[in-house]
């Protein structure tokens, strides 16, 4: 088949979100199609201009594949006959993070209205499509939410090749691999470590998103002289540096507030068969594991946290059992390639 | 510099100026520049080409200090700082039929609509090249505009030979109907005795190289026209140039200079072309760097003897047509300097 994958980008920024698009059209050319990925430039302003999603729509990609599909808002307005969207989330500030802080334009009038043509944008683009995916059931149940449409969970499974990763024992460290920034919440699990009483030890690492967070860190570790229980590898982690860490962990923390997907962390620890601790505000993860079954969900403060970094550390069969259920979560879950590429074509499951 | 080189796309389809927006991007990179590639579909049918032109009009580009625009209609993208290095128009909407669209009262106000947009990208852009003197004579007299000419770089430079020439004149390139090849073969019927054509090239098609063969069983001149029907190598290519008395390259109206004609010269060998083959004639300068004949067998026949039959005149001719490609500085780095400043 011959297939677009059509997305959107900000010019000269390579960042997760082109990654998903990158994995999906290898793993489809392995699988014998025809693939061109498109990265159609649009800006990340508090308030997208309509102009901008004109143009988009405009863009004449009608009787020029088999297949187009849609990743990454608002790449679904794009208009073709045998169209897929995999809706990755909505422009948040307008809809799920409306009631919070974060909302970027004000709930007057006017702004009232343009929320209301960014929802029916949203509604006619995922309407129209012919098969219509989220990567989550959470985002599943928002579009079911704002825009009264039923579309089906495609989880995405990590790309490129997998077999890098191994499992070698379980040691005396939970590992937290991932961008260190306060939506992540790095700062409990270091809090956590303040009040464990097993010799049971933490390792993060990762680039800090600022250096402020990153210093008050570093400074909390200090001040509780937890440098000997806490290891942080700030900076550039490369990748078989990370492989060899999940390969000798404990368990792995994956903690971030309220996120839309289980995160590629997660499926890193699941390729490693590690169990995966988080929280039970964190959104996504909560889809892929369960506590007691593929991990720890502990409530969201240090002492809680620490307590389940302590049983983990003092019942190591238990936690190796977690491990090898997080590892077969994503056949559960169908978090494979060849079947997400089958429904992405439209093909039954 | 933050660069965001935009070219429009014909999704699975790969051509000529897709390499030179791949090579461009790499030549900028290598200067320290960071380049994203922007591809916009163009579209197939009339009202799709109008919809590409909404599309790049409306388009924000973003994080971007500026915009290296190739073809239409990527360079419409409405941004304070466009540069750009035109390939070519969109000539559907310039040029007479068959290459232009046929008279029709439906496609008026689409040609229209391409022409203003030009016109209003054209004015806005900060400067204006074209890849040939061909394209920036089409801007000219299409638009009415001066643009400087920018020409596309060889793919790569060669080692390129210079030997005592042998008895032969060499025809190359991809053998088929746009490069006349036949055209060479029925001159060979008029030409004096005492030399030969080499065609080498990979033919179009079965078909063509079938039209070849008789082509040159009916002009009787199977003793005199050696034919390698197959994908040249560099290698043998530049052997072949090095070793002939010159070289015939006669496309009909070709945009660019001709990569053919820039490796003869750069071996140090004249080239023979055609009054209507375009660009070639920004290498060939007629009785100086080679010789421009009419597209008839005859014409044909007495420029290949003229070089032939006299040698040394050849060779003059070969040595200026190699000053002359050095003196244009057909090199990347004079590229991405222009592109960049």
């Amino acid at each position: 088949m011959r297939v677009i994958i059509a997305s959107t980008t900000v010019p000269l920024i390579d960042g997760g979100g082109r990654l998903i698009v990158r994995w999906t059209a290898e793993a489809m050319r392995a699988a014998g199609h025809e693939v061109e990925e498109f990265y159609l430039p649009f800006p990340t302003d508090p308030r997208p201009s309509l102009s901008a999603m004109v143009g988009l729509r405009a863009t004449p990609f009608a009787g020029s594949a088999d297949r187009l599909i849609a990743i990454r808002w608002p790449a679904h307005v794009i208009r073709h006959e045998n169209k897929a969207t995999w809706f990755i989330h909505h422009y948040r500030q307008l809809f799920d993070l409306w009631h919070t802080p974060y909302r970027g334009v004000p709930a007057n009038a006017e702004g009232v209205a343009y929320r209301e043509a960014l929802r029916r944008i949203d509604t006619l683009a995922l309407g129209e499509s012919r098969d219509l995916f989220t990567n989550s059931l959470i985002v599943r149940d928002r579009v079911r939410e704002f825009n009264g449409l039923e579309a089906e969970p495609l989880f995405p499974p990590l790309g490129g090749d997998t077999s890098r990763f191994h499992t070698q024992g379980y040691g005396d460290f939970i590992f937290y691999p991932s961008r260190v920034t306060p939506i992540k919440r790095q700062l409990m699990a270091v809090k956590a470590m303040h009040h464990t009483t097993t010799p049971v030890k933490l390792v993060i690492a990762g680039k800090p998103d600022s250096a402020l967070f990153g210093r008050e860190i570093r400074e909390y570790v200090r001040q509780h002289d937890l440098e000997d229980k806490v290891e942080l590898r700030f900076g550039w982690l490369e990748e078989d540096e990370k492989v060899e860490l999940l390969a000798q962990c404990l368990a792995l923390a994956y903690l971030p507030l309220d996120e839309d997907s289980y995160g590629y962390p997660s499926l890193e620890a699941s390729h490693s068969a590690k169990a995966i601790v988080t929280l039970q505000d964190s959104g996504g993860a909560l889809e892929f594991v369960r506590d007691g079954i593929e991990g720890r969900v502990a409530e969201p403060n240090p002492q809680d946290l620490a307590q389940v970094f302590d049983e983990l550390y003092e019942d190591r069969a238990a936690t190796q059992q977690m491990g090898e259920r997080s590892f077969a979560r994503r056949e559960e879950l169908n978090i494979a390639w060849p079947h997400v590429i089958r429904r992405l074509l439209g093909e039954d499951a | 510099m933050k660069l965001l080189v935009a070219n429009n796309a014909a999704p699975f389809v790969r051509g000529g100026a897709e390499l030179l927006a791949d090579r461009l991007v790499l030549e900028l990179q290598q200067a320290g520049h960071e380049v994203d590639l922007l591809r916009l579909p163009i579209g197939n049918t009339p009202d799709q080409i109008l919809e590409g032109l909404v599309a790049a009009s409306l388009l924000d580009a973003v994080n971007v200090d500026r915009v290296i625009g190739l073809k239409f209609p990527a360079y419409l993208i409405p941004h304070p700082d466009v540069v750009i290095w035109l390939v070519h128009q969109f000539r559907q909407a310039y040029d007479a039929p068959p290459v232009g669209w046929p008279k029709d009262p439906a496609l008026d106000p689409l040609v229209s609509a391409v022409c203003a947009a030009d016109r209003k990208a054209f004015a806005a852009a900060k400067r204006l090249y074209t890849i040939s003197p061909m394209v920036a004579e089409r801007l000219q007299r299409s638009n009415g505009l001066t643009a400087e000419v920018l020409m596309t770089p060889p793919h790569a430079e060669q080692a390129y030979r210079n030997e005592e020439a042998e008895d032969f004149v060499v025809a190359l390139g991809r053998v088929s109907d746009g490069k006349r090849q036949v055209l060479a073969i029925q001159a060979m019927r008029h030409a004096r005795p005492g030399y030969r054509l080499v065609v080498a090239g990979a033919p179009d098609s079965p078909q063509m190289l079938d039209v070849i063969k008789r082509e040159i069983d009916s002009a009787g001149v199977g003793d005199r026209v050696e034919l390698i029907p197959r994908f040249i190598s560099e290698e043998e290519k530049l052997d072949l140039i090095a070793r002939s008395i010159g070289s015939a390259y006669l496309p009909i109206d070709e945009d660019s200079y001709g990569y053919v004609v820039y490796e003869a010269a750069m071996s140090g060998k004249p080239t023979i072309t055609a009054t209507d083959s375009g660009g070639t004639l920004t290498l060939v300068d007629h009785g100086r760097t080679g010789l421009v004949s009419a597209p008839e067998p005859e014409a044909l026949a007495s420029a290949f003897d003229e070089l032939a039959l006299h040698r040394d005149r050849a060779r003059a001719m070969g040595q200026n047509a190699r000053t002359l490609a050095l003196e244009l500085d057909l090199s990347w780095d004079r590229v991405v300097e222009e592109l960049t400043r």
